[in-house]
């Protein structure tokens, strides 16, 4: 094996993007981009309208009737099982027996095309029963609703150390979601092969995952079901989890008809049926010293899960594990609530959790900051970790190699940031009605992940 | 007998004798000529991933549009380029692609081909292209990958000298008079006003197509398949702009990018107004008669056109009459124009010594957003008083409305910015706004009100009036 070769993709490096000639050309490949096998059918969902309800009954009976439809079906026609949680089991594809938020997929229904199929998805008829829905964080945190257990974590003497300390603030701040809008919508085609296999093309980050999504539903082993992604159109936590929904959906079809089947998602049911950033509320409860440094804090955060965990275990533990940012907090409570309510379960998306964690320490720091009249930068000065002391997480983790103080001033010096903020603070005064900010702000973000052996990676090299 | 729907796809000639006339462009592209390049992002004009350039009316002008907003019956007698049609496969690359891969402008790759074709509208556009220009060229493109500003770098690069180019090659008319029919929906696409107005006699329940930015949405998102369409935009007559000492006279059928220049001239605010309205990928097809013909309460141009005092000249088998734009607005989408009229023209008067005129939008994004709460103001000022006021709001009724309480306040009373908060207070009496997820009843009557405010201090030359100015 050769050693003298140039690294390709070294730091520092340009490395060019392999496809960018086929992105500027069109010449990239995307699944809606495929050839069309023969007999390819198309899918459109039926949705629940409501938030929460009882499926009394369902009938296809026109739709299954009507022009183009080659396949109609509903929780009931399931060979394995009705469930694709990557980490939780209860997380179907097609509703059963009761719908738990607004776009729950009921039936799916494959037609020759897209207008038959969605033609014939106005005729389904289902029969539903209201029941009370939980649309807000706030119902769900008195009422003790959670997709799974809550999450503490203590270090120190929290509430003794916000009680003796000379000042204490306590507040509320809300954060709210957020769509992907990856540009290419969910989208699976599968494919039926020889002896049972599936074949699913699939626009998705987690091919592993919706491989065991598809064979759970469709009960054969993993290695009958192979997931093919070449590219995707933008996914950014999105295709995750919630691919196995649409793929699953696509496979059975695929399966019960003997067809090749297309399940794109349009944009609007896209937003509808699939899960979005967590919007979370936090309360806080902060006691500091005269110099604005944290002795003690209580963090509250109430995670809109929505109907079913998803990857909000996940979510949450990093929310938590990023509530200290870059400053120590010597004795903290720290206490996640994945709420559980009736809304599309939200999921993974950028940051996992990490910037809504963020964002509650800095508000605190910010709270502080007016408290005593002093700057928020002077704040985060005196909260960050030390290097020596004052250098251990709420997660009992040391940390190391702490760079955030000469970081910040060689940022500071290099875009001379006091510059820039005597600019704004000259623009403020001469303004009376439009304002400007500035704002500097220290991140830590973890890169691993609170399972451990998720800590891992592998390479094949042929 | 029907007639083929003749046009250029990248230089090759395409006559459709069989395929729905309003079936969309971007399904067309995609699903029956096989050129996948053109990407369906959102399939409401907002997102560009469909952008396709066309060249159209005999303009040699190379115009970006969203194709999955137009029908197949508006691509007659066009000239279409798709991202396909700029490079031969495996050759050079055309210089807009080439500047995107060098700038690493690309990253999932989804929303590229819709950027590359806007921008190679822009390269041909003859514009001095500023970083305010590549903004405004670049509106109407989403990326969530980027950030843009490898996008913007690449624009900078491929964009910087002016070019003006043009295509001539292929069909330059669109068909005769005729009808298109397939799928069992006719189209029709008239030349003159005499037989548009015929074909509206005969189906008046058949939509009237202009640019479509809005009735696309039907046959794209809908999946509506009318038996009958009416297209107008090859009525030259309705794609006149006639501008005179006195007045400017819009076309119905006229682009906003064709009026453009004409508004931006007589009223620099209104035209600042045009650019938010939508892309120009949404401007270079979507009209302004349209905007007026579809009587949202949200539509951007009508207060503006309310407050300028503006008359809309409607046409009809009885002839034509004209009727003030601000009585045109019966109630909530509905208008005054009879099933068998069209409208033909809007007619706005020019501003007249110590008249100023302003207009403020407020929505939740600075571009093509959808309006929560416009406001339009038409003053006049001597000698230090308001002796004229004309104001019109959208977003704050059923329909765009004078505040008829407010321009009273105003009247007869020295300019100040006492005079005008007081008069702003008179708001409540004029509106009682609605509440929703745009903004609500209080949000709307306060914005409004301090639209007031935000008028002195502009008309008094504050710096902090525009928002994007920063």
């Amino acid at each position: 094996m050769s050693v003298d070769s140039d690294i390709v993709g070294a730091v520092h490096t340009k490395v060019r993007h392999d496809s960018a000639r086929g992105h500027v050309t069109g010449q990239a490949q995307y699944i809606d981009d495929m050839p069309l096998l023969p007999g390819a059918l198309e899918v459109v969902l039926v949705t629940s309208p409501h938030p929460h309800a009882g499926i009394v009954s369902i009938d296809v009976s026109a739709a299954r009737a009507a022009d183009g439809v080659r396949g109609v079906i509903s929780a009931a026609d399931i060979p394995g099982t009705n469930n694709i949680g990557p980490v939780f089991d209860g997380e179907p594809i097609l509703a059963e027996g009761f719908v738990d938020y607004v776009g729950a997929p009921v039936v799916a229904i494959a037609a020759d095309t897209y207008d038959q199929a969605r033609a014939a998805a106005a005729l389904v008829i289902v029969e539903y029963e209201a029941r009370p829905a939980v649309l807000e964080i706030e119902q769900a945190l008195e009422q003790e609703l959670y997709t799974y257990p809550p999450q503490f974590m203590t270090i120190g003497e929290p509430e003794t150390a916000i009680a003796n300390a000379s000042h204490r603030v306590d507040g509320e701040i809300r954060c709210g979601g957020q769509d992907h809008f990856y540009l290419e919508s969910h989208i699976a085609m599968a494919v039926p092969g020889e002896f049972g296999d599936m074949t699913v093309y699939c626009s998705t980050q987690h091919p592993s995952e919706v491989q065991h999504g598809v064979s759970h539903v469709l009960g054969v082993p993993t290695n009958a079901v192979m997931i093919e992604v070449r590219r995707m159109g933008g996914a950014f936590g999105g295709k995750e989890s919630q691919p196995s929904i649409f793929a699953a959906i696509a496979a059975l079809l695929a399966d019960r008809c003997g067809q090749p089947v297309k399940l794109r998602l349009r944009r609007d049911d896209d937003m509808i049926i699939t899960g979005k950033r967590h919007d979370f509320l936090f309360r806080y409860d902060v006691g500091f010293d005269d110099d604005g440094r944290i002795e003690g804090i209580d963090i509250l955060m109430g995670m809109r899960s929505g109907n079913v965990a998803d990857l909000s275990p996940g979510v949450l533990a990093r929310a938590l594990c990023h509530a200290d940012n870059c400053y120590y907090l010597p004795n903290a409570r720290l206490r996640g609530y994945p709420c559980k309510t009736n809304t599309v379960s939200n999921t993974a998306f950028r940051g996992f959790g990490g910037p809504q964690g963020m964002l509650v320490i800095e508000t605190v720091i910010e709270h502080i900051a007016r408290t005593l009249g002093r700057s928020v930068d002077e704040i985060r000065a005196v909260n960050y970790y030390g290097t020596d002391e004052r250098n251990v997480t709420p997660y009992q983790q040391r940390v190391t190699d702490n760079i955030i103080v000469p970081l910040v001033d060689r940022l500071r010096a290099e875009i001379d940031f006091d510059a820039m903020s005597r600019d704004v603070d000259a623009f403020n005064a001469s303004h009376d009605t439009l304002k400007k900010g500035l704002a500097l702000m220290p991140v830590k973000f973890g890169i691993s992940f609170n399972t451990p052996k998720l800590n891992q990676a592998g390479a094949l090299v042929h | 007998m029907s007639v083929a729907i003749k046009f250029t796809l990248n230089g090759e000639l395409r006559e459709e004798v069989s395929v729905s006339p309003t079936l969309t462009a971007l399904e067309f592209l995609r699903e029956n000529a096989g050129l996948t390049g053109t990407k369906e992002g959102c399939a409401e004009g907002d997102c560009g991933a469909c952008t396709i350039v066309m060249v159209r009316n005999g303009s040699g002008k190379l115009e970006a549009v969203n194709s999955c907003l137009l029908v197949v019956g508006q691509l007659d007698g066009a000239k279409v380029v798709t991202v396909e049609g700029l490079s031969e496969k495996g050759g050079d690359l055309e210089s807009v692609q080439q500047a995107i891969v060098t700038e690493d402008g690309t990253q999932c790759g989804f929303c590229t081909p819709g950027f590359v074709m806007a921008l190679h509208a822009l390269r041909h556009s003859g514009e001095t292209v500023t970083d305010e220009v590549i903004h405004d060229a670049l509106a109407g493109n989403l990326c969530r990958c980027t950030g843009y500003r490898s996008i913007v770098d690449a624009a900078r690069a491929a964009c910087a000298g002016p070019e003006v180019s043009t295509i001539d090659d292929g069909p330059s008319d669109p068909q005769a008079s005729g009808a298109y029919e397939a799928q069992n929906q006719l189209y029709f696409a008239p030349k003159t006003i005499e037989e548009l107005i015929a074909r509206r006699l005969e189906y008046p329940d058949a939509p009237l197509l202009s640019g479509g930015t809005d009735l696309g949405l039907l046959f794209s998102k809908q999946r509506q398949k009318f038996p009958v369409t009416i297209y107008t935009q090859n009525v030259d007559e309705l794609r006149r702009i006639e501008e005179n000492d006195r007045s400017i006279t819009i076309g119905a059928a006229a682009t906003y990018t064709d009026a453009l220049p004409h508004i931006e001239s007589a009223y620099p605010s209104f035209g600042v107004l045009i650019h938010r309205i939508g892309s120009r990928q949404i401007r270079n097809v979507g009209t302004i008669g349209g905007n007026i013909g579809n009587a949202s309460p949200i539509g951007d141009t009508p207060p503006c056109l309310i407050a300028l005092d503006s008359v809309l000249a409607l046409r009809g088998p009885g002839g034509a009459r004209e009727i003030a734009l601000e009585d045109f607005f019966l109630d909530y989408r509905k208008t005054d124009l009879a099933k068998d009229e069209i409208i033909d023209s809007v007619r706005i008067p020019k501003l007249s010594k110590g008249q100023i005129f302003r207009t403020y939008k407020i929505s939740k994004r600075y571009d093509q957003d959808i309006s929560s709460v416009i406001g339009a103001f038409r003053l006049t000022l001597e000698d230090g008083m308001v002796t004229a006021a004309r104001i019109a709001f959208g977003g704050m009724a059923a329909i765009p409305k004078r505040a008829a309480e407010c321009e009273a306040a105003l009247t007869g009373k020295p300019w100040s910015e006492e005079t005008v908060r007081q008069a702003a207070t008179a708001i409540g009496k004029d509106f009682s706004p609605l509440s929703d997820h745009r903004a609500s009843a209080e949000y709307r009557l306060r914005v409004a009100e301090n639209l007031f405010v935000r008028l002195f201090r502009d008309i008094e030359g504050a710096d902090d009036v525009e928002v994007m100015a920063l």
